[in-house]
């Protein structure tokens, strides 16, 4: 009983502690993370052919010579870069007005609503091969994969942020003599601004994703490009140092937008849409 | 509930549902038209080779069933979902909970996941693969990673969110941990958790199907990629419709849940 109380009391003391603590604990876990991995890099040895695991500095290595000795990374990155910068930009520029319109007008709603919601369970990576068959191998058939799949988030942002606008501000507007075009643009777009950017959060891991998939599928340049050809050719140090590569790229895009979500909309709290 | 349908009329029910039917059919008209257009383009020969016409998709599904390829490759397809799916929320909602309620493990937890967050999870198949094999493991693993993310946030801020007011006069009555647990946090937590399921659901099918797409033996998105081989539309357009249904399907069954678990809610949409 005793024993019990007393443990309990330690823990509590040390869950207080960690509540109000400034030191940066959470790195704890990250480095953990990496200690387990080169435990298991150093315990699971093949005696044929590659390691499964490899260690981290020989990863390290590969990055090293990937991005400064020989710097052979850097087209992979920029096509891949560019990928998603285009199909995400496309996405921005159709999303975001046909979900306001979608909010503003009940024929565009009644018309969009219904396909939107059908498409949104579909994966649409699964037009990904048609689109091969139609658009060859090129660029062309990965930036509209992007564009579809990261259209419908910020679509769906978009349309929420003008339904969520309080009647109250639209009739105080109206009162004020606002014309229509002045509710929009000074009362029903900055309130909805929120919700659009939980949209554009939302599909920025998606458009990833996407983009390494279609790479890793086919393809001739790009970070999934070198991830799967040096699967195929035993290469693990390499597939880990693309993984690392794309990982770092997934995490500047999320950090960037978090960041311009501070600068601009400091104002809003956090909005979670429910999609 | 039993009472009341007692009391109404066979006949009063019937106009109920015919009502209520004929609202569903004007809402999905938009989706109704379209799916007739695509037929009459298709009846007319005015459609491209490689789409052919919703009639032919559906005999091609026939032609596929006798052969034994249709439920062999849909189960091996639905089969990842459920396991990968099932594994990751499950594990997401329990480690949010974890995180959510104790601080000390928040504060440990947290960080790890929001820099892992960003990661494409798909871009560790081919990892997966060289450890387990082209089969069913490294494609479950990566699919419970997938669902893991977005129900374990949710989770978290949902059980972050819950009011302090709430767990206080839950103290107040003398609730027990447990109790506090079941009848406090989760409930209070629920919306939340179910969108991180929808999200977890529609993420977890994007990714079977990738995985299919990029290194696999069976399922719908490796019938889809030898389709592209041998120019096989019909059996193309027949994978893409089957993974299109199970997604909307087990999207809607999601839906129902949570408007069966959120009556208190309200009905928003």
């Amino acid at each position: 009983m005793s024993e019990v109380a007393r443990i309990n009391d330690w823990f509590s003391r040390l869950n207080d502690w960690a509540e109000q603590t400034s030191y940066p604990i959470g790195y704890v876990s990250i480095i953990g993370l990496l200690v387990v991995w080169q435990i298991g890099a150093l315990l699971v040895s093949s005696s044929y052919g590659p390691p499964l695991i490899p260690r981290l500095e020989v990863v390290a290595m590969e990055l090293y010579t990937m991005l400064i000795a020989e710097g052979t990374a850097y087209s992979h990155i920029a096509a891949t870069l560019f990928r998603v910068f285009v199909g995400f930009t496309a996405a921005l520029v159709v999303g975001i007005p046909v979900g306001l319109l979608m909010g503003s007008s009940k024929r565009v709603e009644f018309v969009l609503d219904p396909i939107i919601s059908t498409f949104y369970p579909i994966p649409r990576i699964a037009f990904y091969p048609l689109l091969l068959t139609i658009l060859g191998l090129g660029h062309a058939p990965k930036l509209v994969i992007i564009f579809l799949e990261s259209l419908i988030p910020i679509l769906l942002g978009s349309y929420y942020g003008v339904q969520g606008v309080s009647e109250l501000h639209i009739w105080s507007g109206e009162n004020f003599g606002a014309s229509r075009l002045e509710i929009f643009r000074d009362i029903v777009f900055p309130a909805s601004l929120p919700y659009i950017f939980s949209g554009v959060r939302m599909a920025m891991p998606i458009a990833l994703i996407v983009t390494v998939v279609t790479e890793l599928v086919s393809s001739s340049q790009g970070i999934g490009y070198i991830i799967i050809q040096a699967q195929g050719s035993f290469d693990y140090e390499t597939v880990f140092a693309g993984v690392v590569l794309i990982s770092l790229i997934g995490i500047f895009f999320d950090q960037a937008l978090a960041r311009l979500r501070e600068r601009l909309l400091f104002w809003a709290g956090d909005v979670s849409i429910d999609m | 509930m039993e009472s009341e349908s007692a009391d109404s009329s066979g006949f009063g029910r019937v106009r109920e549902s015919a009502k209520a039917t004929s609202r569903m059919l004007f809402r999905a008209s938009p989706v109704i038209v379209l799916l007739l257009l695509w037929q009459a383009i298709g009846t007319l020969g005015a459609l491209p080779v490689y789409v052919p016409a919703p009639t032919t998709i559906i005999a091609y599904l026939g032609v596929m069933r006798t052969e034994g390829i249709l439920i062999e490759n849909s189960w091996a397809t639905l089969q990842l979902v459920y396991f990968g799916f099932t594994g990751g929320s499950a594990l997401g909602i329990i480690v949010g909970v974890i995180t959510g309620r104790i601080a000390i493990f928040g504060k440990l937890f947290d960080p790890l996941v929001s820099v892992t967050y960003p990661i494409p999870k798909i871009a560790l198949f081919p990892i997966f693969v060289i450890w387990f094999g082209i089969g069913f493991l490294s494609k479950a693993v990566v699919v419970f990673l997938a669902a893991f993310y977005p129900v374990y946030i949710h989770t978290f801020d949902g059980v972050r969110g819950v009011p302090e007011l709430h767990i206080w006069s839950a103290q107040n009555f003398d609730a027990s941990r447990l109790q506090i647990l079941t009848e406090v946090v989760i409930p209070d937590s629920l919306p939340q958790i179910l969108s991180g399921l929808r999200v977890g659901l529609a993420l977890s099918f994007i990714v079977v199907f990738s995985a299919e797409l990029i290194q696999s033996d069976l399922g719908l998105g490796q019938l889809a990629l030898q389709a592209r081989q041998f120019n096989n539309y019909e059996l193309m357009f027949s994978a893409i419709s089957m993974i299109a249904l199970f997604g909307v399907i087990h999207d809607r069954l999601l839906l129902l849940t949570r408007r069966r678990l959120l009556y208190w809610q309200g009905d928003e949409h």
